[in-house]
């Protein structure tokens, strides 16, 4: 027990003589270790913000599109028929227009919706309102139009009430789509129109074909079983052949973070890798000090045998000093990880959050560091001959 | 052990025996290189007695020295210390052997640098565990035997030779052992100082009962031990009563 209070002080003080060189010699580990803690904090932290927004799409809501078939009214009704446990069915057609507001226009998408829609979007208007069961039924001529419409038909003007020109086919604007701009993002969701999905078959696409159906399961325990239910009955209604690829798509958002976090770990797995080496280069550099110290130290050794200290304990404490001096570094590492994580955390708008797992992972591996090229050196140390030791100058 | 002990003037050949060698070699080297450091020893230390053990360079001093004190193994022959054989003991037994029951003083002092007279002293019993408040308190008593109580926070670069092998002789002291083993502890030393080392050690081996083993090269400092053994060649030459010109003290 002494013993292991005097290794350590000893270690402590024997680091603390020579700050630099102590803090030179186990770079490799304050480098894998801000490394990793940084990478994974950051990991992290991107992957939650990107986990929220697919969250915020809907976890129940499952999207179907067609990739090389279309997507036609009977496999809307389809749906309806035969697929139980449906909370709502939206079914969405879309096209690219050219849109004029007085001397003003712009090229935007227009997006035939029915009511469904807005639950399924969780969608709301910043200002005016949304259709209403009746509008959507018989085809009206409204509209809905995001922000950057907005900004680019009417500037600052008041839009709402005011008759805009889609494909020359005139509509009324009834609403502004309260915006839905999300950081980063390449697609701008407030570049929209809305307008009944009649309305736009009728008037401006001219066909009854879906660009997509979006459908909210009850649960979203069931999202995999009525994706299955879904391709079944869409490949007969498709009259696909067995062995035949799908001509559609359906997007479960469950799959979708899987996926990410699969990548994610997959990008965590090599920030490790890249951790583990600089670790491994900083054990080399506490394994090549050690052995310069026990060579410098022979003489301290051989007074430690002569007294009667057991190999045993001139092994151990020489292992403690190679653990304190990698946990030394680990230190180092996790305080100026800490400081880098918030630093990048808030050029790169991600929020920065400790994370105690990797922290205490990282220590734990600085000190298993030690101990491995510790290891060598210390058993060097104990088993010096005394009477050699003794007289090493 | 416990039996008590006659009075230091009584014969030594009436107290207990604590030293036993016989016809004791020891080689060094192998083929071509090999050189008979030890020829055949036969030597008898008793309990509470001062030798000195003298003789020409290279005669073998040092390594019966180390192999008494455990640091090195014999070749044929037997050690016997107390009741123990020593040569049938392992490695790990022998360093017990030394924390517990040797003391060394050595030519060179062999103090810790960068270290205080005080840790210095208190080295061997942190392998005792002993808690640091006993530590602190045998400490200070081994250095006030030694005359340097005002000195205990200084490094051993900042000690002279003779306080620095005082130090020394504090540390050996500390554990209370049973043999203290010094090979050439005055080699380094002016004569002023090597008396007042060789003082010390007189006075530790009356007050305390230390059984002392020493080698020199001075027949001056042989003369402060009971009885002189000479070496030649790896041989015990010749034994005296006191120093080599047969005073006593
Ligand atoms: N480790 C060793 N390897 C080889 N030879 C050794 C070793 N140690 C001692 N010797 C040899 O053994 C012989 C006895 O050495 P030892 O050190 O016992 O002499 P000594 O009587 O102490 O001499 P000195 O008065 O010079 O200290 C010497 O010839 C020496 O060269
Ligand atoms: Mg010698």
């Amino acid at each position: 027990m002494g013993i292991l209070i005097s290794s350590s002080l000893l270690a402590t003080r024997e680091i603390f003589r020579q700050p630099l060189r102590s803090a030179l010699t186990v770079l490799g580990i304050i480098i894998g270790v801000v490394a990793v803690i940084t990478m994974v904090t950051l990991g992290k932290g991107s992957t939650q913000n990107i986990t929220n927004e697919i969250k915020s799409l809907g976890l129940n809501t499952l999207e179907i599109y067609g990739t090389t078939g279309v997507l036609t009214p009977t496999d809307l009704d389809l749906i309806r028929e035969k697929i139980r446990r449906i909370k709502l069915i939206s079914p969405e057609s879309s096209a690219n227009a050219k849109v004029i507001a007085g001397r003003f226009n712009t090229k935007t998408n227009i997006l035939g919706i029915t009511t469904a829609f807005f639950p399924v979007s969780s969608f709301a208007v910043s200002s005016g309102r949304t259709f209403t069961e009746r509008e959507i039924y018989t085809g009206a001529p409204l509209c809905i139009i995001g922000k950057t419409v907005q900004k680019k038909l009417f500037q600052a003007n008041p839009p709402i009430g005011n008759l805009i020109r889609i494909d020359k086919f005139p509509c009324q604007v009834i609403g502004i789509q309260k915006s839905k701009k999300v950081g980063g993002g390449m697609f701008d969701a407030d570049d929209q129109i809305l307008i009944p999905l009649k309305t736009l078959q009728r008037h401006i696409s001219g066909q009854q074909n879906l660009t997509q159906i979006r459908v909210t399961v009850k649960s979203a325990r069931y999202t995999a079983e009525i994706k299955a239910e879904l391709t079944q009955l869409l490949r007969e209604s498709h009259k696909l052949k067995q062995g035949e690829q799908d001509d559609f798509y359906i997007n479960d958002p469950h799959e979708l973070i899987n996926s990410f976090s699969k990548t994610s770990q997959s990008l965590n797995l090599f920030l490790a890798t890249i951790g583990s080496i600089s670790l491994l280069v900083g054990g080399i550099g506490i394994m090549n000090i050690m052995l310069a110290s026990v060579h410098e130290r022979t003489r301290e050794i051989g007074i430690r045998l002569a007294i009667g200290a057991l190999r045993n304990e001139v092994l151990l404490q020489f292992l403690i000093e190679a653990i304190f001096l990698a946990l030394f570094g680990g230190l180092i590492g996790i305080i100026l990880a800490i400081f880098l994580s918030m630093g990048i955390g808030h050029v790169m708008a991600i929020p920065y959050q400790f994370d105690p797992k990797i922290n205490l992972i990282a220590f734990n591996f600085s000190a298993l560091i030690g101990v491995v090229f510790g290891y060598l050196p210390a058993r060097k140390a104990a088993q010096l001959d005394p009477i050699q030791a003794l007289r090493h100058e | 052990m416990t039996q008590p002990l006659p009075h230091p003037s009584s014969k030594i050949q009436d107290r207990p025996i604590l030293i036993e060698l016989k016809r004791l070699t020891k080689a060094y080297g192998q083929g071509q290189a090999r050189f008979q450091a030890l020829k055949g020893i036969d030597l008898t230390i008793y309990k509470g007695e001062f030798v000195a053990l003298m003789g020409p360079s290279g005669s073998g001093k040092s390594t019966v020295m180390n192999i008494l004190g455990c640091l090195d193994t014999l070749d044929t022959g037997s050690y016997q210390f107390r009741d123990v054989q020593v040569q049938t003991l392992s490695y790990d037994e022998r360093s017990l052997l030394r924390r517990y029951y040797f003391g060394f003083i050595f030519q060179g002092f062999n103090l810790l640098a960068r270290t205080s007279a005080r840790e210095n002293v208190e080295l061997p019993l942190l392998y005792r565990g002993i808690t640091a408040k006993q530590r602190h308190l045998a400490s200070t008593q081994a250095l006030e035997q030694v005359g340097l109580s005002k000195w205990a926070h200084h490094t051993p670069a900042e000690l002279s030779g003779g306080q620095q092998q005082r130090v020394a002789i504090a540390r050996a002291l500390v554990t209370k052992p049973q043999l203290l083993l010094a090979d050439e502890p005055t080699g380094n030393l002016d004569t002023e100082r090597s008396h007042e080392i060789m003082q010390l050690l007189v006075e530790l081996n009356r007050q305390q009962d230390l059984t002392i083993l020493m080698v020199t090269h001075e027949p001056d400092m042989a003369a402060y031990a009971h009885r002189t053994i000479r070496f030649v060649d790896g041989l015990v030459a010749a034994e005296h009563k006191g120093g080599e010109h047969g005073h006593s003290h």
